[in-house]
Parts: C-alpha cells; structure tokens; sequence
C-alpha cells in the first residue's frame, strides 16, 4: 500500500487502514511513550482521528507517515494528561517472576529501569520514539526515515540528540557512573 | 558517513547499551485486545465521516484541537466555538445545535479528547446491531445524512465516555461521574455497552466491588459472549486475584 498511496479515501476506509496499519500504529504509540495498559485506548483514538480526517487524506503522504503524525499527536496529549499519574503506574508485570528469585539483585535492576523509564518518559515524544527504535529495536535510520518522512540525516541528528540527552540524564540520575564498573 | 549503529552492537559493554537493554520494546498485542480493536474498529467504520476538507481546514480544527488537548481544565463550550469557527461549516448544518450541547454541558469540566477532533462525525444511520468485525466490511455504508442531533448525541456520547476513559486510571471517580452522566443522559445510547465496562472498571479502582459486580451481572446477562462481557469477565477475574 505504501508503493501506491491512494487517490482518493474511496480507495481507503478505516477497516482497511487498521487491517494493514494496526500494528504499526500499536507500536508506534508504545514507543511515543503509550504505556501498555493505555495502548488499546490509544490505538483506538488514533484510529477515530484517523476516520474523521481520512476524506482528507489524499495520499500527499505516505499512509504510514499521516497515521505517525496522529498518533504523535495523540501520544504528546496522552503525556500531558498521564504526567501527573507518573509515579503512581510503574509496570508491574515484568518482575514478580524475578523478585521471586532473586530480590536484591531484581529490585535494584527494577529501581533502575524505572530511572531509565523516567529518562525517556521526559524526552520529546518523537525523540523517543525514534530513540526506541533505533537502539532497542535496532531498525536502522534509514528506514526510521522512511516511516516518518524526513529524510536519514534528521533521522541521525535526532538519534545523536537523543543519546545526548540519555546520557545526561543518566549520569545525572547517577545511572551511569563515569568511573565505571559500578554495577555489573 | 561511517554506519551509525546501536549501543548494544557498537559498544556492547558500555554503561548505555546496559542501560539501553533495560528498555522494553513494544509489546505484543494480546489476541484479546486484538480482538477487541477489530470490533471497535469496524464500529467505527460504520459512523460515516464527512466529505472531505481541505488540509488546511483541518489543521485549523485540529489547533483547536489541540488547544483544549493541552488543558483539561478547558471547558468544552470554548472548543465548541473554536472548532466551529474554524471552518466547521460547510458540511455540517449542526452548528449551531453542537453549541447547545455545549452550554449544556458547560457547568461541568470534562476533558475532551478524540471527539474534538471530529466534531463532525456523523453516527451510522441507525443504532446498528452488534456483529463481529470481518475483512469483508471494508465497503462503507453510505447511508443518507442523519438528522443533525443525532451527530450531535453521538459526539457528547464520545465526549463522556472517551473522556472517562483518559480519566480512569488517574481519577477514576471523575470517571465514574462522566459515565453516570452518559447513563443518565444516554441510557441505552450507542455507547452503552462500552459505558457499562468502564464503569466496572472504575467501580474496581474505587473499591465498590459489590457494584461493579452487578453492573458486570447485568452486562453479562445482556450480552452474553460479547467483547465486553468477556472484557468485564476478565476485569473482575484480574482483580479478584489481587489482594
């Protein structure tokens, strides 16, 4: 679909855009910083927007590019009205299994991945995003570029800037300790 | 340019690329929620959204938009004028009524999200019934255009229940008071069913089990098997384990 945008949104109703995009907009607003319990809402109100102005899409952009700007809208909105539950929504899932085997070493693993959390939930939403995907996910620039419509050097700024920042948080938040070797 | 890589691959034993491995990436989604988004979806598809405006038109809305996104503490009678001064016209005779829904609705804080960014969404032409979503709905319904209040119950339907729920997990009590406003004012409205799950939920998050029991009760025995008993089920069964 993205080799051929279409037309006209006759071509495209939200049916289909979900079928061939559902997974994209779900992961995208995880990495805008969506968490994991709000993603279902989350995809459902890019997915609302995304009807409401689909008459209007003609296909200038790629699909995929339009449905990332709505869902960075979306996400930034969701940051501001989450913000103040910040403290109050740690993930719990992951570490129950964990703290089961080994408490020490799994609640100072979890304090600190709640800082990293931290470091990311601050940073502009599209910074992280593609900070995600590019460090955790490993998808290269070239390709982040291609989804977000810019080209792959503002790709590379914004990863470096992104990187700056973690790294000044990080050490900031004592994460990372210049002399090294803290922490294995 | 020499190849920007990843912490993890370029320098795998540096403090960042440990700290960049506790990051997860984004999960799955579930069969259950998927399940869930293809039924809503396909609801959606069948609210006929409006014949198209220019982009210019529509950022113009959607600054708007944004404008009350940033605040909750914006009433919704402010965005009401901004959108339907920003070009909210041309297809939609319903104007002037959204302002009375408005005015209605103005001695209360609600927080708008989505459905500020569709003040023109037009319902289907009659409550459909349920049916689970398939591949096969991609043709839309064009029905004829409904009657303007209909849009407009619609979009204060969205309003309350999309409203409660950005609100539930951080007030659930606010969300509470949304949704009994949508029971008040929406009793058996389009969005019943959705109402009636996030009022469990929120009746979870606020301790009144006996409550949120019986709500689910009622949900259930109406639509047994449906998305949202499942969904009420599984609410009730998730909390029920905790402490």
């Amino acid at each position: 679909m993205e080799g051929a945008p279409p037309r006209s949104s006759a071509e495209l109703d939200v049916t289909a855009l979900y079928k061939e995009h559902g997974g994209f907009v779900w992961a995208s607003l995880s990495r805008l910083s969506v968490r994991d319990a709000d993603l279902e809402d989350m995809l459902q109100e890019v997915f609302v927007i995304a009807h409401a102005k689909l008459p209007a899409f003609r296909g200038d952009a790629q699909v995929r590019t339009w449905l990332f700007e709505i869902c960075r809208r979306v996400a930034r909105n969701y940051r501001r009205k989450a913000s103040h539950r910040r403290e109050t929504q740690p993930s719990e899932a992951i570490e129950i299994e964990s703290l089961e085997r080994n408490p020490e070493q799994a609640l100072a693993q979890r304090e600190e991945q709640r800082r990293v959390e931290e470091i990311l939930w601050n940073m502009d939403v599209e910074k992280r995003a593609i900070f995600v995907m590019f460090e955790v996910e490993h998808i290269q620039a070239e390709e982040i570029a291609e989804m977000l419509g810019v080209p792959p050097s503002t790709v590379r700024s914004r990863i470096a800037a992104a990187r700056k920042e973690f790294g000044k948080e990080a050490r900031r938040l004592r994460l990372i300790n210049d002399s090294r070797g803290n922490r294995t | 340019m020499s190849r920007l890589r990843p912490y993890t691959e370029s320098d795998p034993s540096s403090e960042e690329a440990r700290l960049v491995r506790l990051v997860r990436p984004p999960p799955p989604m579930s069969p259950a929620q998927a399940a869930r988004a293809k039924e809503r979806i396909a609801e959606l598809a069948r609210a006929k959204p409006v014949t198209a405006k220019p982009w210019g038109t529509m950022v113009a809305v959607g600054a708007a938009v944004v404008v009350t996104f940033l605040g909750a503490s914006v009433t919704l009678q402010r965005t009401d004028e901004a959108s339907a001064g920003a070009g909210h016209t041309e297809t939609q005779p319903a104007a002037a009524s959204e302002n009375d829904t408005a005015t209605a609705q103005s001695d209360e804080i609600v927080p708008a999200v989505s459905v500020d960014s569709l003040p023109s969404v037009n319902p289907p032409a009659r409550p459909a019934p349920k049916r689970t979503g398939s591949g096969g709905a991609i043709a839309k319904e064009r029905s004829p255009e409904p009657p303007a209040e209909q849009g407009d119950a619609l979009t204060r339907e969205l309003r309350l229940v999309d409203g409660a729920r950005v609100e539930l997990a951080a007030r659930p009590e606010q969300a509470r008071a949304l949704l009994l406003r949508h029971a008040a004012d929406f009793p058996s409205g389009q969005l019943a069913s959705e109402r009636e799950v996030l009022l469990v939920d929120a009746l979870i998050r606020l301790g009144r089990r006996d409550e949120a029991e019986a709500h689910a009760r009622s949900l259930v025995a109406r639509e047994p098997g449906s998305p949202y008993a499942k969904r009420v089920e599984s609410l009730l069964s998730s909390s029920a384990s905790k402490p």
